[in-house]
């Protein structure tokens, strides 16, 4: 006999609202029905005004990743005007990326120990995201919407002073994600559940052309940083990192170990704010013309944005394409056939924000 | 073994202070720098009307009849845009959140700044008045 059973649109182990419905064979799922666009706000509309004020609106698309889109939107805007961005601006843009991602990975992982029942890890994930947050607030202003990104530059510094506050806490941050892989990776429990979980091969991942942290867990080195460099990662040398199974665990231990290659590419960029001019801004001298567009590899995957200016200060169309769009194909397939009590698991390892996934 | 560790974890935590803090009760500590509400210096603004047109949020409405600005609190997303515009300096951003509330919040300030062009216009006006008065 099959049960139909309504999974979501509220349910706890996703906080934002997505719906699937779930046709059941006992404890098997046999067939699986995504439904999304719960929270659609019809942003790519609101994106046909001034410019300069869109860059605040890029912010709001997703709430974890925020610097991403705003720096994929001013570089998609910069490009339309030619413009050229000052080194100093490009190399505070590439470390807030970083420390970005770092908070993005240790709210995933958080949310993932959460969904398996490990509390306890939850809430020290959680403890370790405040340091960076505080970081934000230190040199942003502010704690998740940065608002330091315009078209042409940021608005904000990294002095020396800064530099130093940022190494100290780079070294804590590496001691304190040392902690959480050693705790992760050696615990039988995390292991028994999570390896053999929603397995998704590597011909499966080609084939729906998933993006990010799923990807490259299964065993698909695509890292937009790698593949096509944008701001200092030409310079910088990014490797995908890359697992093979495809199965929760993989896709976790992918995001724990960016964490340190995050780490490592902000000590790297340290040290360049010395040597560099001090100005972090160039004044646009022409409107928007003509289409672009750029990619940014935000921590759930790839992000990208299309803009096409009208030679106004209006814009004339912006598309956006969320890394969790990208990823959402993959949730049914590795559903199909899972256990009931894995389904909130699984698709929480594709590290879900449904506030992109609709915009 | 690595079950033992986050034992000590669980039992150091148990015993530890709290990490998190009652929040309306004990006031979170923002850092220096931080990007809060706005406020308006009547003496400097010239009402040019810039920072009303730039404002993402448009909480920031300009009457140029009565020479006041008004701000709404609640409306503003404290992104510093108005800051970096402003020709005069006259707007400055606190480092201080406003607490939660149920009232809009709304801030009227008046313009007094002699400089104003509107109000310079209206002070010639009135003495223009004044001296054909005299004359009469």
């Amino acid at each position: 006999m099959r049960t139909v059973v309504q999974f979501g649109p509220q349910h706890p182990v996703w906080i934002e609202p997505i719906r699937l419905k779930l046709t059941l064979d006992g404890e098997v799922v046999k067939d699986a029905e995504l439904e999304a666009g719960y929270v659609h706000r019809g942003l790519e509309k609101k994106f046909e005004w001034d410019y300069n004020k869109a860059a605040y609106l890029s912010e709001r698309v997703c709430g974890i990743c925020t610097q991403h889109h705003s720096t994929c939107y001013c570089l998609a805007v910069e490009g339309t005007m030619g413009l050229e961005l000052p080194g100093r601006a490009a190399i505070i843009r590439t470390i807030m990326l970083e420390l970005e991602r770092l908070h993005s990975h240790l709210l995933a992982i958080g949310l993932t120990l959460e969904a398996i029942g490990f509390e306890n890890l939850f809430m020290q994930c959680f403890k370790d995201r405040e340091l960076v947050l505080d970081v934000f607030e230190r040199t942003t202003g502010n704690r998740v919407l940065h608002g330091i990104n315009i078209v042409g530059g940021v608005t904000r510094n990294i002095g020396p002073e800064m530099a130093k506050e940022i190494s100290g806490f780079c070294d804590a941050m590496e001691k304190r994600c040392h902690e959480l892989e050693r705790m992760v990776a050696n615990s039988h429990t995390i292991r028994q559940r999570m390896q053999g979980v929603g397995v998704m091969s590597q011909k499966l991942a080609e084939d729906l052309c998933v993006v990010g942290p799923v990807a490259r867990g299964s065993n698909v080195p695509y890292d937009v940083r790698a593949v096509a460099p944008y701001l200092l990662y030409k310079e910088l040398k990014v490797t995908p990192v890359v697992e093979k199974d495809g199965d929760c665990w993989a896709r976790t231990m992918v995001r724990v170990r960016e964490l340190f290659q995050s780490i490592d590419i902000i000590r790297q960029c340290l040290p360049l704010v010395d040597g560099v001019p001090e100005d972090l801004f160039t004044k646009p001298k022409s409107m928007p013309e003509g289409e672009n567009f750029a990619r940014v590899e935000a921590p759930r995957g790839e992000l990208f944005y299309y803009v096409r200016g009208k030679k106004s200060k209006e814009l004339d169309r912006v598309k956006i394409r969320t890394s969790t769009y990208a990823n959402g194909i993959g949730i049914v397939p590795l559903i199909k056939g899972a256990h009931m009590a894995d389904v909130g698991f699984i698709t929480i390892t594709f590290d879900p924000c449904i506030g992109c996934f609709d915009r | 073994m690595d079950m033992l560790e986050i034992l000590e974890n669980i039992v150091k935590n148990a015993v530890s202070k709290p990490y998190t803090s009652k929040y309306p009760f004990s006031p979170y500590q923002h850092f220096p720098g931080t990007r809060a509400d706005v406020t308006f210096d009547g003496t400097k603004c010239i009402l040019c009307g810039l920072c009303e047109r730039s404002c993402p949020a448009e909480c920031i409405t300009i009457d140029k009849e009565k020479t006041t600005i008004e701000y709404l609190n609640t409306r503003c997303i404290r992104c510093g845009y108005c800051v970096r515009v402003c020709p005069t300096n006259a707007i400055s951003q606190n480092e201080v959140y406003t607490k939660p509330s149920r009232e809009k919040l709304t801030v009227y300030t008046l313009v007094t700044n002699e400089n104003a062009p509107i109000i310079k216009k209206r002070k010639a006006e009135a003495a223009k008045k004044a001296g054909e008065a005299k004359k009469d």
